[in-house]
């Protein structure tokens, strides 16, 4: 098999003790890579019950087959572990340069297991790994630690480091490399649980492709296609395009999900940021749609400053907290990327706080009163707290359900997360298959692993529709989803595509040389899927963590009944019993 | 008045594809429609999303009983959507965009509409 390299990479702490393991072709195949392998070698080497934040519990890297080999927007890593925030798997995808020098490492992915003593810094240099102290690196945030380690390693390294969040254990602090997240689930803390401030990796040792000439060929056509109208929306806008719209159509989630629409929605829309505070657009290595769009705030030091925006930051620290000032909103998106945490469950813990206020339960024993919604300085203040775990911002360092258990009083009904992930912005009261999507999603409330607002979104479900229908649909937009993260696509180019799994199936057969048809792909991506679902299982899953808030199944119009029949449904259309998959 | 970064691609009409070397258009925010000449007889406003908005303004009356004919009328009222939103040469929107009619995501020209309906058009690649 071309285009890889056939092993991985573990690395035993403390000691760095690493030891390349043979990567059967069929294991690649079978799982694509990306995602989809990364998935499955935690899967293998996770214990059951293995404790989130202790050594037994792996940190991998993935690889892909397309990466470093020129397809656009493929420069992606994968990165698994069990997550300290659900429990359940924790995976989340980052991009840009750090891709490729993994993919030049010599290994399709690196698991590193155990703790060190003392804070360090793993150094992976064409394959082989050693540590340094990282003592030295504490308290800066990830873009300066990758600068210190960069100007300390000397030339073609890149970094994946965590910030303050991931040192001091924030369940959903993030892994941060070349200005992007892997944000979503706490694999920030699992690093930081393992004493590594940083991994920096060298390499340049890409693997052959086994058609060069017909590769360069397709990866041209798709690189054109990049440049059209389907994927203007991200080239032009970004995705804050989304905050306008979904407001239109009342599905913003504002107020902690109380509402659909938000009064600030113009202020904070992505049409009027571009207007006043365009900044800059930049692009992940090796992609040519440059989705990143960056906007200028004035920081609180008084100076001018610009930061990449996201639409999921966007609601979460704007509308879901009642936020509607642009300058405080792009000021809390800084201060989840200084301190490395995922700005959806930063956000929606605090909006969990915010309504903890409005119905008269007092914070004040746990840290601190929580601010009223709309208390823009409140919220920056408790970003704050929160990065640093200290007053109140250690109980919302937990994420909300760990929060509302603690804090109890009923809160837990207006907790908003799935399996203890915080619900991205996509207000599923009106949306039945994302509703499903989000309910059975393995790592929780997510729109990257369930884009099932695609169906809902579109003509393609009918309001009336049947059950099965809706499960099919939420079944069909999961293995899209599963496919572009093991190919190591980014989603953002899906529409570019006229046959996804057709014509990555033509360019899989370029890259590796296997024999691979869209039926194969499709396979494995379904597969990717039920390795999640396996990996949960083994992790503690029962049927009754795939469910909504109870905010949700208010009967307006999802009740608890309505949604388990969806929920059935989907385990019919997977083909998976409800007790769930030995 | 802004400019876009380069970057923005003006369609070819004859092809799926885009030309990446095509100028950069400038962009403004209007608030309003941006025709000189508004129809005579509007029978709906569009209401504009993400690019079609910052190319048209947030809202352009527009007149016809069917989405085709609501389409061309679009490309004359708002001659920045043609070859960015609209083909030009067929009047109809381009891959990567759909209506909203009241509530329901269309693509067929055929769609029917009636005074006081609401029509948004938008990126079909909803979300992020
Ligand atoms: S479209 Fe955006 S997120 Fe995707 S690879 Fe390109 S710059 Fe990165």
């Amino acid at each position: 098999m071309r285009g890889v390299h056939g092993r991985w990479l573990h690395v035993r702490l403390p000691g760095a003790a690493a030891e390349f393991i043979p990567l059967a072709p069929e294991t690649l195949a079978e799982t694509i890579g990306g995602g989809g392998l990364a998935g499955r070698i935690l899967l293998d080497l996770c214990p059951p019950g293995a404790d989130p934040l202790g050594p037994d519990n792996p940190l991998v890297l993935a690889s892909s087959p397309f990466a470093g080999t020129g397809i656009t927007t493929a420069s992606k890593i994968a990165v698994a572990a069990r997550s300290p925030q659900t429990g359940m798997i924790g995976d989340s995808l980052s991009s840009s340069w750090l891709a490729l020098a993994l993919k030049g490492s010599g290994a399709d992915a690196i698991a590193i297991t155990g703790r060190c003593g003392e804070w360090s810094v793993l150094v992976i240099d064409r394959g082989a790994a050693r540590l340094e102290p990282g003592c030295d690196l504490l308290g800066l945030d990830p873009a300066e630690t990758s600068a210190a380690l960069r100007s300390r390693l000397g030339n073609g390294f890149r970094v994946a480091a965590i910030g303050v969040a991931g040192e001091r254990g924030v369940r959903y602090a993030a892994i941060a490399n070349d200005g992007r997240l892997a944000g979503r689930t706490g694999t920030g803390a699992v690093m930081g649980s393992k004493r590594l401030k940083a991994i920096a990796i060298r390499g340049d040792a890409l693997p052959p492709v086994a058609d060069r000439a017909g590769l360069a060929a397709a990866a041209r056509g798709l690189t054109r296609r990049s440049l059209g109208p389907e994927t203007a929306k991200y080239r032009e806008l970004g995705t804050a395009a989304n905050l306008a719209f979904f407001n239109r159509i009342g599905i913003l989630p504002s107020r902690n999900f109380a509402d659909g629409s938000f009064s600030g929605a113009e202020a904070i829309s992505g049409e009027r940021l571009f207007a006043d505070r365009h900044a800059a657009r930049h692009a992940c290595a090796a992609c040519t749609i440059g989705c990143e769009h960056h906007y200028r705030f004035r920081a609180a030091s008084g100076h001018d400053a610009a930061v990449r925006l996201e639409y999921e930051t966007l609601f979460a620290l704007g509308s879901l907290c009642g936020v509607d000032d642009p300058d405080a909103i792009l000021r809390a998106a800084a201060a989840c990327d200084r301190f490395g945490m995922d700005a959806i469950s930063a956000g929606g813990t605090i909006a969990w706080a915010m309504e903890c206020r409005q119905r008269g339960v007092d914070l004040t024993p746990f840290g601190g009163p929580a601010p009223d919604f709309g208390d823009a300085a409140a919220m920056l203040a408790l970003l704050e707290e929160i990065g640093e775990r200290r007053a109140l911002g250690a109980l919302l360092g937990e994420g909300s359900r760990v929060a509302a258990e603690t804090v109890g009083q009923g809160s837990g009904a207006w907790a908003m997360h799935v399996k203890g992930l915080e619900l991205p912005g996509y207000h599923p009261r009106k949306l039945r298959a994302m509703a499903l999507g989000l309910a059975v999603a393995a790592r929780g409330a997510c729109h990257n692993r369930s884009s099932a607002y695609e169906a809902d979104l579109s003509d393609a479900l009918s309001p009336a529709a049947a059950a099965d229908a809706v499960a099919a649909a939420a079944i069909a937009a999961e293995d899209q989803a599963a496919l572009l993260d093991s190919l190591t696509l980014c989603k953002f180019l899906r529409h570019a595509f006229d046959d996804l799994p057709g014509e990555a199936a033509v360019l899989y057969r370029l890259v590796t040389g296997l024999d691979v048809s869209r039926d194969d792909l499709l396979r494995a991506a379904a597969g990717a899927v039920l390795d999640r679902r396996r990996f949960n299982q083994r992790m503690g899953w029962t049927r009754d963590l795939d469910t909504l808030p109870p905010r949700l199944l208010d009967g307006d119009p999802l009740d608890p009944a309505t949604l388990d029949l969806l929920v059935a449904a989907y385990y019919r259309g997977r083909g998976i019993p409800e007790t769930g998959i030995a | 008045m802004w400019t876009l970064h380069p970057g923005v691609i003006r369609v070819n009409p004859s092809a799926k594809i885009a030309s990446a070397t095509a100028p950069s258009l400038d962009l403004a925010y209007p608030s309003a429609m941006t025709s000189p000449n508004p129809p005579a007889a509007p029978t709906v406003t569009v209401e504009c999303f993400g690019v079609p908005r910052m190319l048209a303004g947030a809202a352009v009356p527009c007149a016809g009983d069917t989405l085709a004919e609501i389409a061309r009328d679009l490309g004359r009222h708002a001659p920045a959507l043609l070859g960015t939103v609209v083909d030009p040469a067929a009047g109809w929107l381009l891959p990567g965009y759909v209506f909203v009619i009241d509530s329901a995501f269309t693509r067929d020209p055929g769609a029917t509409i009636h005074p006081g309906c609401a029509v948004l058009l938008v990126a079909s690649a909803a979300g992020g």
